[in-house]
């Protein structure tokens, strides 16, 4: 956890660190940082050392930001400890402020808060904080100062708590937070606050929920799948499709019902079902069609792997030692071309790849 | 020495307390996506906290691309690409690298990829640099840009040797891991003594048939040119009250690294590279990993500032190509190390170490170079 109260430091003395280590920063900047020419075009080489962060605020319309629009651009803090805090408050309010009424965004902002304050004065930290938000958002200071104060205690709480928490076990460990949670923050809150870690939790029961649905073959799984994705993310549904469809595809392909189904099934009706998966989680036909050439090449490094196996086999029971390696050797760079080396280290190491399970659209 | 302007100066001095201003007001975009590589347990949950998320469960690699957007990433710009990968929670990098290189070919094939970028925590920094191999020794090419590792055990933790060892407080290797990282390990496909020979510096039995550990994965898997455009790794380090409570436990009551010292392969047997300086109740570990384990090619600096954090190059290390023999400074040296134990880089909270800027500024790295 972030360092806090490690050090007390009178004014005098914080100038003077802050001066020795802007000293040595502006030696280590002196370094030889500067930009490279290369001959090699862009993107097949290293590129030269980037400049190291300066001062400069970059343009805002080259930063990203929601919908296009580009974020504030951070402060350029003067030093003058009054003008200072004045300038990190228009910040914060530019930064913060649109979204403030949520309680997560609260949160990430009482952070950044947080460690400002805490390096600036480790040990009156939470009072300078308290009355930066007194001044800065003065219509939202109780409710910001009630987050703060819930914040703090909730740290303390599973600090407090953390061997207790290590001797449950998963469901009791979850409701045990969850009740410390809505307990400190209120159910709404916490539930706002921890909103995206609630939804990946559903979905991580959602996938053990189908795992064990003994009646419905992997179409229905899928079909649920899909429907639970919808109930989840809501209106985000798609949006969080089009940032993790990968993601959302293999958890589906690992569950273990679902790898047994398409090992029961005919090479055909497997590759079939493979590409209704990722057709149904919206994949488009571009990849669906790469895909179809992956799943070959898979195919054929698993045949390779099966007959390498068997040749390996035989040649153990006629050689050994440094003998047998040597036909290995050959053996392997027969099957594998390139990937031979790998293998090889692998095997030295005891692991035998071919010995694990194919993963139908994993591995 | 280059003259450095004065206002610079007292901006960099303000800048050594985390109060300076910011070189940017956000993430670059990567060219090509950026995959993520979790440690050991890892991918859906430590104890219940979400991998890659904030501490409260958002991704790190998900930007906000629209106006009211909440829970997202606002220092990444809206067209970043991020990939969550999955790999054996409990098993050796051998194993975890394979299933790491077979995963991003899946996703280089959805979205028509030809890069990737790697970033990897932990064990995850291990097994990027097998599957940065692995997809080169498949595609012909150098398919991964700019590798990352942070907070990984490169030349070993001598916290897996002590578990293997079952020294005092440790009974069995499986409920220590258990205990440490949660239940996942209990599942089918995990090998917990498996993963944790992984992470010892030597072989850790002459007699069983297997050459394990770090030195040999090194060789096996350097970064080298090959196999990634560029290879470089953050290191952390934490002492004293503020580390994770079961991190604490460990350095205060049963095992606390001294992890700072120099010296050819394991010289200590201690199950890491180098030695220690003697000294072990000092920031040397983040709890789990030496600073002599962490680097792998280039360090890199954090700074955190105001507006939005920055990562760059310490170039007065020059860069870690043979990971068994780094010189004794690569080993000994506190520069650019991130004062932040094992977990806190991941969301393990509660804590106020800003995640999702922490990889935004990874993210803007990673874009200059790709």
């Amino acid at each position: 956890m972030r360092m806090r109260t490690k050090t007390i430091l009178g004014g005098s003395a914080v100038a003077l660190l802050a001066l020795l280590a802007g000293v040595y920063l502006s030696f280590r900047s002196a370094e030889p940082e500067a930009r490279l020419a290369l001959a090699a075009a862009s993107g097949t080489g290293p590129r030269a050392e980037r400049p190291p962060a300066t001062a400069s605020v970059a343009s805002p319309s080259a930063l990203p930001g929601p919908g296009g629009e580009p974020p504030p651009s951070a402060p350029v803090l003067s030093g003058d400890p009054d003008k200072e805090l004045e300038e990190l408050a228009t910040f914060m309010r530019d930064r913060f402020g649109a979204k403030l009424k949520e309680p997560y965004i609260q949160i990430k902002m009482l952070e950044d808060l947080m460690r400002f304050f805490q390096k600036r004065n480790p040990d009156r930290w939470q009072e300078e904080l308290l009355a930066f938000l007194k001044k800065a958002f003065p219509e939202m200071y109780d409710e910001l100062a009630a987050t703060l104060r819930n914040r703090v205690d909730y740290e303390k709480w599973v600090r407090d708590n953390d061997s207790y928490l290590r001797g449950l076990n998963d469901k009791e460990r979850r409701t045990a937070i969850w009740d410390a949670r809505n307990r400190l923050f209120g159910k709404e809150n916490a539930e706002r606050i921890w909103a995206s870690e609630l939804k990946n939790q559903a979905l991580a029961d959602t996938l053990v929920a189908l795992d064990g649905k003994q009646d419905a073959n992997l179409k229905q799984k899928l079909s649920t799948y899909k429907q639970r994705l919808q109930e989840i993310h809501g209106e985000q549904a798609e949006v969080y499709l089009d940032r993790h469809r990968q993601e959302t595809m293999n958890r589906f392909l690992d569950l273990s019902s679902v790898q047994k189904e398409l090992t029961e099934m005919t090479p055909q009706e497997r590759s079939q079902s493979l590409r209704t998966v990722r057709k149904e989680l919206g994949l488009d036909e571009e990849a669906l069609k790469r895909w179809d050439e992956l799943d070959k090449t898979r195919d054929t490094r698993w045949d390779a792997g099966v007959k390498y196996m068997a040749e390996r086999e035989a040649l153990a029971q006629q050689l050994s030692g440094p003998e047998l390696e040597t036909k290995l050797q050959e053996l392997r760079a027969r099957y594998f071309g390139t990937e031979a080396d790998v293998i090889g280290q692998e095997e030295a190491s005891g692991f035998f790849r071919f010995e694990r399970p194919r993963q139908w659209g994993r591995n | 020495m280059r003259h450095t302007p004065p206002l610079l100066l007292a901006l960099l001095a303000v800048s050594a307390l985390g109060l300076a201003t910011p070189a940017h007001a956000g993430a670059a975009k990567s060219t090509y996506p950026v995959v993520f590589a979790h440690g050991m347990s890892g991918f859906d949950d430590i104890l219940g906290y979400d991998y890659w998320g904030d501490d409260y469960g958002t991704f790190v690699g998900d930007p906000c691309d629209e106006t009211f957007e909440v829970y997202c990433n606002g220092d990444l710009n809206t067209a970043q690409k991020a990939f969550v990968a999955q790999v054996q929670p409990f098993q050796t990098s051998e194993v975890r690298g394979l299933d790491l290189a077979n995963d991003v070919e899946g996703f280089m094939a959805s979205v028509g990829a030809s890069y990737v970028n790697l970033v990897g925590h932990s064990q995850g920094g291990l097994d990027i640099r097998k599957a940065a191999r692995v997809l080169r020794e498949r595609k012909g090419y150098t398919a991964v840009k700019v590798a990352v590792s942070v907070s990984s055990p490169h030349r070993g933790s001598p916290v897996a040797k002590y578990i293997l060892g079952l020294n005092p407080g440790v009974t069995s290797v499986i409920d220590a891991l258990a205990r440490y990282y949660g239940d996942t390990i209990y599942q089918p496909g995990n090998d917990g003594i498996a993963g944790a020979k992984q992470l010892v510096y030597n072989d850790y039995d002459a007699n069983d048939g297997r050459t394990t550990g770090m030195k040999a994965f090194n060789t096996a898997y350097p970064p080298s040119s090959p196999y990634a455009t560029r290879f470089v790794s953050l290191i952390t380090a934490q002492h004293g009250v503020n580390v994770n409570p079961a991190l604490y436990l460990l350095k205060e009551f049963f095992f606390d690294i001294d992890g700072d010292g120099a010296c050819t392969d394991d010289c200590d047997n201690d199950g890491a590279g180098g030695k220690g300086d003697g000294v072990r109740n000092e920031a040397d570990d983040d709890g789990l990993v030496g600073i002599n384990s962490q680097q792998m090619g280039h360090r890199l600096y954090y700074t955190e500032y105001v507006g939005f954090d920055y990562v760059g190059t310490d170039t007065a290390l020059g860069q870690v190509t043979n990971l068994n023999a780094p010189t004794a400074t690569q080993m000994t040296s506190m520069s650019s190390v991130i004062i932040q134990d094992h977990l806190d880089v991941v969301g393990v909270g509660p804590d106020t170490f800003d995640e999702p800027e922490f990889y935004a500024a990874i993210i803007d790295y990673i874009a200059y170079f790709d």
